[in-house]
């Protein structure tokens, strides 16, 4: 087994260098050159003074360039903390200051938020910028407030040769900061070794093989993409990458799949909802797909249906994991196409090194067909929360069926009953986190964003199911202060300040008072009822 | 002015039916993350019924749906093939 995720790209530049590893808008990277730019921008962050365990964040859209920071930043011996370059400069801000990030590597189409975080937030620190874009394209950057310190064009005349590792299996590879209930993301720390555990159980159970064209379809800040980038590497096949305005339009999706010849596509349940929604999908479309993989929600059956029929030279498997148990911890292959539509879709086994259980409010294991909450134990295991211990504490939890006293369960805070086929079936959330195409959200995050607004008397936030493609909808009902006009439309644009556009609530109601409980607390089952569903396409 | 009509109509959605403000005509939907599947959902919808237009999976194209401006030249485009095909 390898000891870092950076060992896989320099063994397949050393066998095959003139491979292609990346494929992006019809530009090509080799392994050969994605190793050596990327042993030279680790020795720009090097000679910059990054240092082992250090944070870099990493702010542009995926593309070529975004792989070749990933890599370099891991080759400097630090971590890489993907940043959504769509995400408001207020939250990005929160999670710089938590992170104690000195280095971002940014680029083209993060400019604009770059340079509201350096003018308008203070860190203590200075930023100091490597602009991974040529400087050809929009150069010099269109910001005014912040300096770049190195392009792209610089790091050749930097030596490409192999950058030697002090980092080991247990250093940390990333920081993925996800919602966190009380209005601060949480940043769950993964190691190469977590990953490389999944990586290795993953490349032989799929059969991936260094002829494949994998898609990279989940935006770098989301943990699925470590597996897309990654599992490439590993098995020496092409990543292609998905840009993100093609999730706009369900054809240019199924193009993407066609025109790449993807054998495998990874994606989460809303975008093939979504495909399936308008049909986009022909009959034995996509010849070469060999296996589709989804993960992160509940793919409806009818869906799942609507894809096999169409697909019957695919393999279908839905993965089960969150962040925190590294990409996938659990994972179940359709046998056949669901003839009863009715049935669940388990999320099956736990993927090797991982163990599920399923337990009541003491850690016991409660019988099979009862429902609990949802406990992972093994090698995916993240060792917590950055700087969070309070937090880490909460969930994850010295497991009581192992005498080691370092070995640990993780609540996912998921719901699951074991079925009478020992297969693991989820059922939903114990608390209220909500999945919403793909993201995953804790509406306290929402709510504590609208209140820190002050033109609110109060306010509820409710998810609501539409029975459409998204999953959950977030609906709001508020009630202004006195005196104060507020529309929905200003309401979701000065929260569109402070969160990403997936966390602002689609469906607004303004109302006189909030209905409230005996206890005197809002009732969000009677706030729901004003959200009825209404979508019929 | 037709399109300018069209025009107002379609921001008029964008603001009071998805609260969304859009500055200007040709605002960029798509790099700006405005319209997103969601989004792009309810807005074919809106235009389907409002303007009794079809408009086909396979023929939906990113440039088209890039701006409001651009949204109000697909739809007259569509209600001008409708009144060609009429004729």
């Amino acid at each position: 087994m390898i000891e870092r995720l950076q060992d896989w790209i320099a063994s397949r530049a050393q066998q095959s260098p003139e491979a292609t590893a990346v494929v992006w808008k019809g530009e090509t990277l080799t392994y050969g050159r994605l190793e050596e730019v990327s042993n030279q921008l680790a020795r720009m962050l090097a000679g910059g003074g990054c240092r082992r365990g250090d944070r870099v964040c990493l702010l542009l859209p995926k593309s070529t360039a975004a792989i070749i920071g990933i890599l370099g930043i891991l080759k400097a011996d630090c971590t890489y903390v993907p940043l959504d370059p769509s995400c408001p400069a207020a939250r990005l801000a929160k999670i710089v200051e938590t992170c104690g990030c000195r280095w971002i590597l940014a680029g083209e189409g993060a400019a604009a938020v770059l340079d509201v975080l350096a003018s308008n937030y203070d860190f203590g620190w200075p930023i100091r910028v490597g602009w991974l874009d040529e400087p050809t394209r929009a150069w010099p950057p269109p910001g005014e407030n912040f300096r770049v310190d190195f392009s792209l064009t610089d790091l050749s005349a930097l030596p490409g040769g192999p950058v030697e590792a002090s980092n080991g299996p247990g250093d940390p590879a990333y920081i993925m900061f996800t919602s966190g209930s009380t209005g601060n993301p949480k940043g769950v720390v993964i190691t190469h070794s977590n990953v490389i555990h999944f990586v290795e159980w993953a490349i032989p159970y799929f059969g991936i093989g260094e002829a494949e064209r994998l898609s990279c379809h989940s935006p770098l800040h989301f943990d699925l993409s470590v597996f897309d980038i990654f599992g490439a590497f590993a098995a020496g096949a092409e990543l292609h990458l998905v840009t993100p305005d093609l999730n706009v339009l369900p054809n240019k999706l199924a193009g993407f799949i066609r025109e790449s010849e993807l054998t495998q596509w990874f994606s989460v349940p809303s975008a093939l909802t979504y495909m399936a929604k308008f049909d986009v999908v022909k009959a034995n479309d996509f010849p070469k797909l060999k296996r589709l993989l989804w993960c992160g929600e509940v793919l409806p059956v009818p869906v799942l249906a609507y894809w096999m029929k169409r697909l019957p030279h695919v393999t279908f498997t839905n993965l089960y994991g969150p962040t925190e148990a590294t990409i996938a911890s659990a994972y179940y292959t359709v046998p056949g196409c669901p003839q009863d539509l009715t049935t669940a879709i388990p999320i099956g086994t736990p993927c090797a090194g991982e163990k599920l259980f399923v337990l009541d409010e003491h850690l016991r294991a409660v019988e099979p067909g009862v429902i609990g909450h949802l406990y992972i134990q093994g090698v995916g295991l993240s060792p917590g929360y950055y700087k969070d211990p309070a937090k880490t504490e909460e969930v994850f939890v010295r497991s009581p069926f192992s005498a080691d006293p370092g070995s640990r369960i993780y609540k996912t805070g998921d719901l699951a009953r074991v079925g009478e086929d020992g297969l693991v079936y989820f059922l939903g959330r114990a608390d209220s986190q909500i999945k919403s195409r793909g993201h995953r959200i804790e509406l306290g995050e929402v709510s504590t964003a609208l209140n820190a607004l002050e033109i609110l008397r109060e306010s509820a936030v409710v998810a609501v199911p539409t029975g459409g493609f998204e999953g959950a909808t977030i609906c709001c009902a508020y009630v202004a202060l006195p005196h104060r006009n507020v529309s929905p439309a200003a309401l979701r644009s000065e929260l569109g300040k402070a969160l990403p556009g997936y966390m602002l609530p689609t469906r607004w109601v303004a109302m006189q008072e909030l209905p409230k409980n005996a206890n005197g607390k809002i009732d969000t089952r009677l706030v729901k009822e004003h959200f009825p569903s209404e979508r019929t396409l | 002015m037709p399109d300018q009509a069209l025009y107002e109509e379609v921001a008029r959605f964008f603001s009071e039916r998805l609260n969304m403000a859009v500055s200007r005509a040709d605002e960029d939907l798509l790099d700006n993350g405005i319209l997103d599947s969601l989004a792009f959902v309810d807005l074919l919808l809106y235009l389907e019924q409002q303007f009794d237009i079809r408009i086909a999976a396979d023929e939906l194209e990113l440039e088209d749906f890039r701006s409001i401006g651009k949204i109000a030249g697909l739809v007259a485009a569509h209600l001008g093939l409708k009144t060609a095909g009429a004729a």
